[in-house]
């Protein structure tokens, strides 16, 4: 069984990376790992910029109940806090190729303060074959911003790799006010193999007049990706207050017709300016 | 004529479905979605978005979220309908929409519905759920917690599950650990919440047995100095969720007093 967790550093907010990779058993699951093979094997791999910079294909055996720890003090590319990395942990359990579900545990810290924020997310299924990019659609309606407080999304864009740099991906990335207006938008391409973090309070340029009191917006973003771990960070420069979220995929909220909503749902740019000229 | 009638029903399907396929009809919702609420010395913010429009974008409505505000006892204490435009979000604190008087501890409801009860628009949407977050912070924004919702309003009972969090804590960087828990079923639940050891998962330390109200919450604090806890990892686990995945949501607070927060 296995699985593969896709995870990013947010340096762009002065942020340091620490995730446990763990290998539990959910109580619904206690069998599985009772049943044998209960180690967890792990590869990993760290890209910066579409080019494989770190790959360690034993990083890590561990046992039931027991964790990795993945930081810089065990991934030397992790102390270059100027460059944003995006790193993929390969975790197998026995040789059967199926899919196994397992949280990891990412921890971010701001400082030499001892704060941190934690979040436990899910690692993701091994596609046979060539990865396909897909369409994805991502909804945050959880980004605030004042004269104090930023938010930062990291995207943690994964393709195939067939070695030297990965091509890219064009992404629309909408930043709408709570009245559905669009503020502002951006084109990318975002290369693949890559972790992209986005300054929101940078990219709305002084869109938005700010003031002490928290402004909260949706970012929606349309792109083409293998797959994406996506994060949002949220920060108080003056307080160092913290937060941190994933995002969660449309089929938490829906359960029709997937291909219809990922077709339409690029229409959106065209919807939106038709609706306002 | 049980026959007949079973004929019939097979003659009838297919245009039945045609006509459901055909015909304009309500936004097939969900339970509403519940998350925690906390007063107080706390500030609270809910982060509702009209999520089918940005699907549905050429045809997209207004929609509404039928929201209501439950006391730690379960009592329904506030209740409001709120109407979103196409592509739009509102940012619901519950001090502003409900005014003063609000319980220091609860559970937030949210449930979407079209403000057109009859529209094709969403159809193909399938059965959606309420989509939002909840931003804990205290006063001065010397903390935040960001924190997506788990769980839905009478979702498969969970009193007999045994459960613990893959989340490791650090007893030697956090001073005070904070659990909340809610109950969004209308039958009281008997829910233990305690600490485990990484090194030994046998022992529970600071069991905290407890009956839940329906719709009813509960908050319980952990000092580990106070309880010889101050180094190594541990986790929180559960005998008995009220719903199988209402997880509690994690504080953990630091030596200065702030917090940062986490579903488990």
């Amino acid at each position: 069984m296995q699985g593969q967790f896709i995870f990013s550093t947010c340096n762009r907010a002065g942020l340091s990376l620490t995730a446990l990779l763990r290998n539990t058993a959910r109580s619904d699951r206690e069998g599985e790992v009772a049943a044998g093979e209960s180690d967890m094997r792990v590869g990993l791999r760290v890209f910066h910029a579409g080019v494989l910079e770190y790959e360690c294909g034993d990083f890590a055996t561990i046992p039931a109940d027991g964790f990795a720890e993945v930081s810089a003090r065990t991934c030397p590319p992790l102390g270059d806090a100027t460059r944003e990395f995006l790193l993929l942990a390969h975790c197998r359990r026995g040789q059967a190729d199926g899919y196994f579900a397992q949280e990891h545990q990412v921890t971010y810290a701001g400082g030499h303060d001892g704060r941190s924020t934690s979040l436990l997310y899910d690692q993701m299924p091994i596609p046979g074959g060539t990865p396909k990019a897909n369409s994805i659609l991502l909804m945050a309606p959880k980004v605030w911003i004042s004269d104090d407080v930023d938010t930062f999304i990291a995207l943690a864009n994964l393709g195939g790799y067939s070695g030297g740099r990965s091509g890219g991906s064009r992404w629309q990335i909408d930043f709408l006010a709570q009245s559905g207006a669009k503020i502002h938008g951006l084109d990318l391409d975002l290369v693949q193999n890559a972790s992209h973090v986005i300054d929101v309070k940078e990219a709305l340029g002084g869109r938005l007049e700010l003031s002490d009191a928290l402004n909260m917006l949706t970012v929606v973003a349309r792109g083409e990706t293998g797959m994406c771990a996506i994060l949002t960070f949220l920060r108080n420069r003056r307080t160092r207050a913290l937060a941190l979220e994933h995002s969660l995929s449309p089929h938490y909220y829906m359960n029709g017709d997937f291909a219809r909503v990922r077709k339409e749902a690029f229409l959106f740019a065209d919807a939106a300016s038709g609706s306002r000229s | 004529m049980s026959s007949v009638w079973s004929n019939a029903k097979d003659v009838l399907r297919p245009l039945k479905h045609s006509l459901q396929h055909h015909l304009p009809g309500r936004l097939r919702a969900a339970a509403p979605v519940v998350q925690a609420y906390l007063g107080g010395e706390f500030e609270t913010r809910y982060t509702l978005v009209n999520f089918p429009s940005l699907y549905s974008p050429r045809t997209a409505h207004p929609c509404v979220y039928d929201v209501a505000l439950y006391a730690a006892d379960g009592r329904r204490v506030k209740h409001d309908s709120l109407r979103i435009a196409p592509f739009g979000s509102l940012e619901v604190r519950p001090s502003e929409l409900f005014g003063p008087n609000l319980p220091e501890l609860g559970m937030f409801t949210a449930r979407i519905r079209t403000a057109n009860p009859l529209t094709f628009a969403y159809k193909h949407l399938g059965l959606v759920t309420s989509h939002f977050y909840a931003l804990y912070s205290d006063r001065a924004q010397s903390s935040f917690a960001l924190v997506h919702p788990q769980t839905l309003v009478d979702a498969a009972r969970g009193e007999n599950m045994r459960w613990q969090s893959g989340y490791l804590l650090d007893a030697g960087k956090i001073r005070k650990l904070a659990a909340v828990q809610v109950n969004p079923t209308s039958q009281p639940v008997d829910s233990g919440l305690y600490l485990v050891r990484a090194e030994d998962r046998a022992q529970h330390l600071g069991v905290r047995d407890g009956c839940i109200p329906p719709m009813g919450s509960r908050r319980l604090v952990w000092d580990l100095p106070e309880m010889g806890l101050t180094q190594g990892m541990f986790s929180v686990a559960a005998r008995g969720l009220p719903t199988n995945n209402a997880k509690p949501i994690l504080f953990t607070y630091f030596n200065d007093g702030s917090f940062c927060g986490m579903h488990a």
